[in-house]
């Protein structure tokens, strides 16, 4: 194998139709009797009782990083340990809620592009990661 | 691994600084103190402990099933962590402040019995079972806020005590270690709060919410290390910042 100069990698969380990307469901007994709400905040802003928060907090930047926090560090894993790659010198990222208009923050369609230092290559690796 | 010989692979590597880093985008244990750290996938992010000022140990080191961790299920993750690092580990609490879907409760959760149960949802309850399936490791408590999710715990571990606030167990002598599976947001007040109480710690996030607490984690003692940016331009070097966003 020559020299590798950069990495693609896409990651698409398949769901049955109709039902949202990454969603938990909500239970008729997560009701504010049986959730402390008021300890869940902690350290973030402090909102009314949300169901949907609680059990979906993956959805919100109170809570979460979104997709790449939860899911991308995963796929990158791999590409780390095999090419020893360290903290990137750049990153940057694109994408919106084009899909799921349901009351998320976070995107649910994401690029990210990484480039790393000089170490296996020149100049850099770029690695870009697609979440949709 | 003996103690002895853990000590002196830290030594080895990382000298004897006194403050901890998590150090992989997945699950690590932190020891007593603050002194190791165990990063249970990939031994390349020992970089992050470098930058962090921390000390690690990485399990895969010298288990060649572990070489390719990121393909790993979790609890094996968590068994060979609890029989490695932490052998005079003796009881472990669990704080569980949701993370996963509950465990569906009714006929299911009455048929578990306690150190065999049938699989659950929650991610923390995963964790807790292979825990519990080491030697010396016993179930002392849970904190949730959800009261349906100690319920199902329950069944696990019929003799512990369960908590809505996990604060309240840290002042408890008899907890060595503790496992945190919570949302990111509140990772750094249970870990911190754990340290604190000079707990070993096992959690699941690699660093506890960056942009409520910057540095807080990553460096004790010291100010703030730098956030990562949630959107916006800030940590790029100079004249390599992006075009603004478009609105």
């Amino acid at each position: 194998m020559g020299k590798i100069t950069a990495i693609h990698a896409h990651m698409y969380r398949n769901t049955p139709h109709g039902k949202p990307q990454w969603a938990r469901p909500v239970y008729p007994d997560m009701t504010a009797e049986n959730i402390v709400w008021k300890s869940f905040p902690r350290e973030a802003p402090a909102h009314d009782f949300d169901a949907n928060r609680y059990i979906n907090w993956r959805y919100f930047w109170d809570y979460s990083g979104g997709n790449v926090y939860e899911n991308m560090c995963h796929q990158l894993a791999f590409w780390y340990k095999a090419l020893g790659l360290r903290i990137p010198k750049a990153v940057t990222m694109t994408g919106g809620i084009y899909l799921w208009k349901d009351g998320r923050e976070v995107p649910d369609t994401m690029n990210v592009s990484m480039e790393h230092a000089r170490r296996f290559c020149s100049p850099g690796i770029p690695v870009s990661a697609t979440t949709s | 691994m003996p103690p002895a010989r853990l000590e002196r692979h830290r030594r080895r590597r990382h000298g004897s600084g006194k403050s901890f880093a998590t150090a992989d985008p997945s699950d690590c244990w932190i020891a007593k103190g603050g002194r190791v750290v165990v990063a249970t996938r990939g031994r390349d992010y020992h970089r992050f402990a470098e930058i962090f000022g921390g000390s690690l140990y990485d399990i895969s080191l010298d288990d060649p099933n572990l070489a390719l961790g990121p393909s790993l299920p979790r609890p094996n993750l968590a068994k060979v962590g609890a029989e490695r690092a932490l052998e005079h580990l003796t009881s472990i609490l669990a704080i569980m402040v949701q993370d996963g879907p509950p465990a569906s409760t009714g006929s299911a959760a009455v048929s578990l019995k306690p150190r065999k149960p049938s699989m659950p949802s929650s991610a923390l309850l995963t964790i807790l079972r292979e825990a519990l399936a080491c030697e010396n490791v016993e179930c002392t408590g849970a904190a949730d806020i959800y009261t349906k999710r100690l319920e199902d715990f329950k069944t696990m571990a019929p003799g512990a005590k369960t908590y809505l606030d996990y604060a309240a167990c840290w002042k408890t002598k008899s907890i060595d270690a503790v496992l945190i599976a919570t949302p990111q947001h509140l990772h750094s007040g249970a870990l911190r709060g754990s340290l604190d109480a000079g707990k070993h710690v096992y959690q699941e996030r690699p660093w506890p919410s960056p942009w409520s607490t910057p540095g807080k984690c990553a460096r004790p003692g010291s100010g703030p290390a730098s956030a990562p940016s949630r959107s916006g331009t800030s940590g790029f070097p100079a004249g390599r910042s992006p075009t603004q966003p478009v609105s």
